[in-house]
């Protein structure tokens, strides 16, 4: 047994360096690639790649083209990548936190886990704040409003349910850190939340810092679910600051290959998409939308990512 | 100048994108918006906007003349305007249909240009209770779309509604009825289903006609040469068009709604106001006029939470919300006050997109009739070509065509049975809609719906639109035959 397993290490070892130096001499990339995007066209996600793939292009020197599959929250999209796609390198994929968090939802468990991506580089982060309407006389801050909760049940909206969704984990961390009573509305998206929130239908909206800062006259965001402040909301402080815990919570996508790319690939691939990231035209586009851009690559996305779901899986009692 | 070019390629683009089966409005817009990066944010909206108005109409043309709504708002049209087409009568079809979708586009791009700050207002005050109200309104009009038989047309609608269920629940997130399989999780997808009852099961329909020996749907010498109806018989359409307008733009205004729930219901009003009921579903061109005016008004009033609030309430007003975004146009109160200029600009633009739509409508209206001529043997294959490259091209999915191919198996076997599929496609719709919306607002009653729905005037007002919309022909029918018993016994 032991022989074998040895024998095995060096064939793979041999097959690691030779594809290495295939590649190499190759001198990839060599062919279009191919950005694939779980997300219909026109949405935000879909710009972001467009961007990104714009300014990939300069840094390889190939054609990058975005393909929308979108369906089941990028789930098809996914599932494609996967497990029926060559690691060639050629191909790469739009990845959140559903892709890396989803194997722990408990209605539609997924089996892939952030262990079959190939994390290459994070683009963009939005963290969760909470905002009540400028006119609530109930409460005016974050504190009042958990005094307040305590005793009367509050109403607020989600546009999914579970750990994959920022808004309910918010949601959840109130109830189970602060005792606050919530009940969650589970929407259609972002947009709905919103409309429920203007119109006075739910008492406060748990959102990212890209949906109140859009039309700032509408929300008085009251704490922000991040290590420090933030630059478009810098009165805004963090639940730590104001010493009622230490929450974080955000949503973010970046780019991932699938595992069993050739590691040379992979590296010169990350470092790629790394520049394309900051691109200065990348980043203006990405600022006009009102989406921050913050990179992470290689091990230090892992972390990032790794670190959220650590926190998710305490909120949801989850074992990893 | 550019805004000109931008409003002509947007009219022209979206009528052809419309007209093929499977291209709806949606991807019209989310494929020109990076065309659009280029462009001075007035041309790229006025553009865009373009797209969606006149994709709206497009869908219509293909819906009349051979069976084929191009977008799922044009479904209702096909009704009574294939029937009419039938008929030889085609071209005034399609004439009617333009004039009613111009109409009805200018009167949405009218409320957009001089009611969108209290408009918007207004439609906040729609929530969950209100949209579960005003979907089962429309499932009511099942009724009136049954067909032959009352039973069979139920039968059909409630098929839909069941249909509708399959899919992640929209509550919980738990996956219903969809035996594993990560396709059908997002439920069954409405466009490939809708094309599949219509147009596919049009062609197989087109196929048995083609072995008993009929070779097109009219002859050419059957047809007959005008475009519009004679006066005195348009003049009974403009009531129609006028009603439809301004409910198709209420309903366009209210977010979630939107062109094809629209259509649906300004076709039933359409039957319940007209004097010839017994015409609706039989080549009416009343029928076709409600419908048309409904769906092309609805995409103004679409517009009007988009700019006024930013709160996208469609999916086509959420892909242009990107494109305004990413034209440094950020909707909201600014958009009427610091904007102004660069905002009444693009709905000006949109106004004209709307009149230009009509205008080449009935300039090529006598051309476009002439596909009811089309040999049936070339006819058939194309439409399934399309259909099938337009199902796929929505999500780059197989599975979506195999849909589309079932559907259309499922449609056949309906109509040739007698069932009506047009109650099928609505349960389909409304169902998902009732249903979370339901939901959402118990959860918001906390625990005390009686008190939250007397808290809630629309809903009540819908309430009781619900139940003269049921009950009214139950008493029409015990008021006429106590009166006739009465004449008798007289």
């Amino acid at each position: 047994m032991k022989k074998s397993s040895r024998i095995a290490g060096i064939v793979t070892a041999l097959t690691v360096l030779f594809c290495s130096a295939a590649a190499a001499e190759n001198g990839w990339p060599t062919k279009p690639i191919t950005l694939v995007c779980g997300y219909s066209a026109g949405g935000s996600s879909d710009l972001g790649c467009r961007y990104l793939a714009a300014a990939l292009e300069k840094q390889l020197g190939v054609p990058v083209v975005v393909e929308n599959r979108p369906g089941s929250g990028s789930w098809v999209a996914w599932n494609r990548f996967l497990h029926n796609t060559p690691a060639d390198g050629n191909t790469f994929a739009l990845v959140n936190l559903s892709a890396v968090f989803g194997h722990y939802d408990d209605k539609t468990p997924r089996k892939e886990t952030i262990d079959d991506f190939e994390l290459l580089a994070n683009q963009a982060i939005d963290y969760q704040v909470i905002a009540i309407r400028p006119d609530e006389k109930r409460f005016t801050d974050y504190k009042s409003l958990l005094e307040y909760a305590k005793s009367n049940e509050l109403l607020t909206a989600a546009s999914s349910t579970g750990i994959t969704s920022g808004e309910a984990s918010v949601a959840r961390m109130l109830e189970k850190f602060h005792g606050a009573k919530v009940s969650v509305v589970p929407v259609g998206g972002a947009g709905d939340a919103n409309t429920m929130f203007i119109s006075g239908n739910i008492d406060f909206l748990i959102g990212n810092v890209g949906d109140v800062t859009l039309n700032p006259e509408n929300y008085k965001v009251i704490v922000l679910f991040a290590n420090e402040r933030d630059e478009q909301l810098p009165d805004v402080p963090t639940e730590k600051e104001l010493g009622l815990g230490d929450y974080v919570s955000f949503s973010a996508r970046g780019y991932a290959y699938m595992k069993g790319v050739d590691p040379e690939i992979v590296a010169k691939m990350t470092q790629a998409v790394s520049a394309a990231i900051q691109d200065p035209e990348c980043l203006e586009n990405m600022r006009k939308m009102g989406v921050n851009v913050e990179l992470y690559s290689g091990d230090a996305y892992k972390k990032l990512l790794n670190d959220q779901l650590e926190w998710r899986c305490r909120i949801w009692d989850v074992k990893r | 100048m550019g805004a000109l070019t931008g409003l002509i390629v947007g009219t022209v683009g979206g009528i052809v994108i419309g007209a093929l089966p499977g291209f709806s409005a949606s991807m019209g817009v989310a494929l020109l918006i990076p065309i659009t990066y280029g462009m001075s944010p007035v041309a790229g909206l006025i553009m865009l906007t373009a797209v969606y108005t006149s994709a709206i109409y497009g869908g219509s043309i293909t819906a009349t003349l051979c069976h084929t709504p191009g977008t799922p708002a044009s479904a209702a049209t096909a009704i009574d305007g294939y029937k009419l087409t039938q008929q030889g009568r085609g071209m005034e079809a399609v004439g009617v249909c333009t004039v009613a979708s111009m109409i009805g586009g200018v009167v949405g791009a009218l409320a957009l240009l001089f009611l969108s700050p209290p408009l918007g207002k207004f439609s906040l005050q729609f929530s969950a209770l209100e949209y579960c109200m005003l979907a089962i309104f429309g499932v009511t009009i099942i009724a009136s779309l049954a067909g032959e038989s009352l039973y069979k047309g139920l039968f059909s609608g409630i098929l839909g509604l069941f249909l509708g269920t399959v899919g992640l629940d929209a509550i919980t997130g738990t996956p219903r009825f969809t035996f594993g399989s990560i396709q059908l999780e997002d439920g069954i997808q409405f466009v490939p289903a809708l094309i599949g009852m219509f147009s596919i099961s049009q062609v197989m329909i087109i196929a048995d006609d083609v072995f008993k020996g009929k070779h097109a749907i009219v002859d050419e010498k059957s047809m007959t040469g005008r475009i519009l109806p004679p006066w005195s018989e348009f003049k009974g359409l403009i009531p129609t068009i006028a009603r439809s307008s301004v409910i198709g733009t209420i309903i366009g205004i209210i977010p979630t709604a939107g062109a094809g729930v629209s259509s649906w219901v300004c076709y039933s009003l359409g039957k319940k106001f007209s004097k010839h009921p017994d015409k609706f579903g039989n080549g009416s061109l009343e029928g076709v006029a409600s419908s048309e005016a409904g769906n092309n008004a609805a995409t103004g009033g679409a517009l009007v939470p988009l700019i006024t609030l930013a709160l996208p309430g469609s999916a086509v007003a959420a892909i242009l919300l990107g494109g305004m975004l990413m034209h440094g146009l950020v909707p909201g109160a600014s958009m009427f006050t610091e904007k102004a200029p660069v905002t009444y600009t693009i709905i000006f633009g949109y106004l004209l997109s709307n009149v230009l739509m009509g205008l080449i409508g009935l300039a090529v209206a006598k051309y476009v009739a002439r596909v009811s001529t089309i040999p049936m043997g070339v006819l058939g294959p194309l439409v399934v070509a399309l259909s099938a490259i337009g199902t796929y091209a929505i999500r780059n999915n197989m599975f979506d065509v195999f849909v589309m191919l079932a559907f259309g198996l499922l449609g056949y076997l309906l109509r040739r049975t007698g069932f009506a599929t047009a109650p099928l496609v609505l349960g389909m719709v409304l169902g998902e809609i009732v249903e979370s919306n339901w939901r959402r607002a118990l959860i918001m009653s906390r625990g005390n719906m009686f008190k939250y729905f007397l808290s809630r005037p629309i809903s009540l007002a819908l309430l009781v639109l619900i139940a003269l919309s049921m009950f009214t022909p139950v008493l029409m029918n015990y008021v006429n035959k106590k009166s006739r018993v009465q004449e008798k016994s007289a």
